[in-house]
């Protein structure tokens, strides 16, 4: 059977990876940059800290990820674990799983009670 | 022989033609055989324009009957890939004032085509290769396997590439519904590479203009924020010293590969807002497809001073558009799922103002009670 062996899946396998090795190996946190919201308004936007949440879980400072952002922390290690399985995935010769749409639907729910999750914690712990 | 799923893009070896069953993901699908289909189309005459939709007086559109899924599409095989009848309409909502997609034109005159590959209209302009119409006969929702038109910038091979570009480039800004009704949207990476190669030529062109007029621009800045609080000013200057020198390096040298992964994130969080909303029947490809060709807007960063408002709102634009056409869900839940983020972040604000305010307001009256109180009047 002839499968694709680089499709989307792999895209954003590669992606995930990509994201490890800038977050371990590159010094992101010393950008000169600072979250509009955060300037302006004084308050987190609700992806704040994802960037050092995922810096600290790249050096395995999962208490650090966690205060940075709850939910970058779990974004960060879900996309590295994802990265991982997809390669397992390929060395096995195995086709990717189709995932039903409503568990999808019910995944983007998920995602977005988790933001808000999320912010509401950033704007409790950081504001 | 090899087949491929229409719906799930999956292969599957038989040794048959006809109805059978997928074995990645069940779909009922119907394998044509090879020699009841026509003559493919001829191949694009280099420079040929990208042919429009049929004018009001071509033959209208037959009603979507409902029918077997999506044909597969042999891989390796003798037969080019082939539509079936679409599957029953997925939205219900959809305005009345959308047209479905342009109809297939039968041989025979009733049903699709055997092949499915469709001729193009005998008083249009020669159409550049591929079949017409941007989707299965009837104008149903089609899977990720339907056909369509490519698009100029997918023919650059036999076009050229920069008339491919332009040409492209042209129909996204100008046609966006005509565009994204009828163009392939199973084979994103030419989408991809347009979006890409148009977001890093902005930016590049752009980095060479801040870095020109930076310090012009910081000094404006400096007067500027005298006249602002201290703490917006410290941080309106650390952004702008920010965005300038080494990061505007930084970013064009990086920009190909920001600008990829650009398109696959916001494809990917724009397809999931689409499944919440129920409008995503044709798969991510159409929304990958239809970001790519929306980024290729991007060229517009180019355009000194106001290039990146004009740019992002006509995008916008774009991508409402042409998710409503791709997806064929409309431009309603198109836009809820590009507005969502926006609209999420406002009303988080506004209650986030609320409950301040309330707080605020509790407070003022503690002080009020504890300056009572202490015989103090205010």
């Amino acid at each position: 059977m002839a499968a694709r062996t680089f499709g989307h899946p792999e895209v954003f396998a590669s992606i995930a990876a990509l994201s490890f090795l800038v977050a371990r190996f590159l010094p992101v946190l010393s950008i000169p940059y600072t979250c509009p919201a955060r300037g302006l308004l004084g308050i987190p936007c609700a992806t704040c800290g994802m960037t050092h949440a995922f810096v600290a879980l790249a050096h395995g400072d999962l208490a650090a990820a966690l205060h940075a952002s709850p939910l970058g922390a779990a974004l960060a290690g879900a996309a590295w674990l994802y990265a991982l399985l997809d390669v397992a995935r390929l060395a096995a010769g195995r086709p990717f799983p189709l995932l039903p749409v409503p568990l999808l639907r019910a995944a983007a729910a998920l995602g977005a009670v988790a933001l808000l999750a999320n912010w509401a914690w950033l704007l409790a712990h950081q504001a | 022989m090899i087949a491929r799923c229409a719906r799930c893009q999956g292969t599957f070896t038989t040794d048959r033609f006809g109805v059978q069953t997928c074995p990645h993901c069940g779909s009922e699908i119907l394998l044509s055989d090879p020699g009841a289909r026509p003559a493919p189309a001829q191949p694009p005459a280099p420079g040929a324009p990208w042919t429009p939709p049929p004018p009001s007086s071509a033959p209208p559109a037959p009603p979507a009957q409902p029918g077997p899924p999506p044909q597969p599409g042999p891989v390796g095989g003798p037969a080019a890939p082939a539509w079936g009848a679409p599957p029953p309409p997925l939205d219900a909502g959809r305005p009345p004032s959308l047209p479905p997609p342009p109809a297939a034109h039968s041989p025979s005159g009733s049903g699709p085509p055997a092949g499915g590959w469709i001729p193009p209209p005998p008083s249009g302009p020669p159409s550049f290769g591929g079949p017409l119409g941007g989707g299965p006969p009837g104008g149903g929702n089609g899977g990720p396997g339907d056909g369509g038109q490519p698009a100029p910038f997918a023919e650059r091979a036999t076009r050229g590439f920069f008339p491919a570009f332009f040409e492209t480039f042209k129909l996204v800004a100008t046609q966006p519904t005509e565009f994204f009704r009828r163009v392939r949207v199973d084979r994103p990476g030419s989408a991809v590479l347009f979006g890409v190669l148009a977001g890093t030529f902005g930016t590049v062109v752009s980095a060479v203009y801040s870095f020109l007029s930076m310090s012009a621009a910081m000094s404006g800045m400096r007067e500027m924020v005298q006249s602002m609080p201290a703490e917006q000013g410290r941080f309106m200057l650390a952004f702008v010293e920010g965005l300038g020198g080494k990061m505007q390096l930084f970013e064009a040298l990086l920009a190909p590969v920001l600008w990829f992964i650009t398109a696959y994130v916001a494809a990917a969080v724009l397809h999931l807002l689409l499944l919440l909303f129920k409008g995503a029947p044709r798969g991510f490809d159409a929304t990958l497809t239809t970001v790519g060709y929306s980024m290729g807007l991007l060229v517009l960063l180019a355009l000194p001073v106001c290039g990146f408002i004009v740019a992002v709102i006509w995008m916008l634009v774009v991508v409402i558009v042409g998710l409503g056409e791709a997806q064929r869900c409309g431009p309603g839940k198109a836009a809820a799922a590009v507005f969502a983020p926006v609209l999420l972040f406002c009303a988080c604000c506004c209650g986030a103002g609320v409950l301040g305010g309330a707080g605020a307001m509790k407070a003022i009256q503690q002080a009020v009670e504890a300056a009572k109180g202490q015989g103090t009047s205010l």
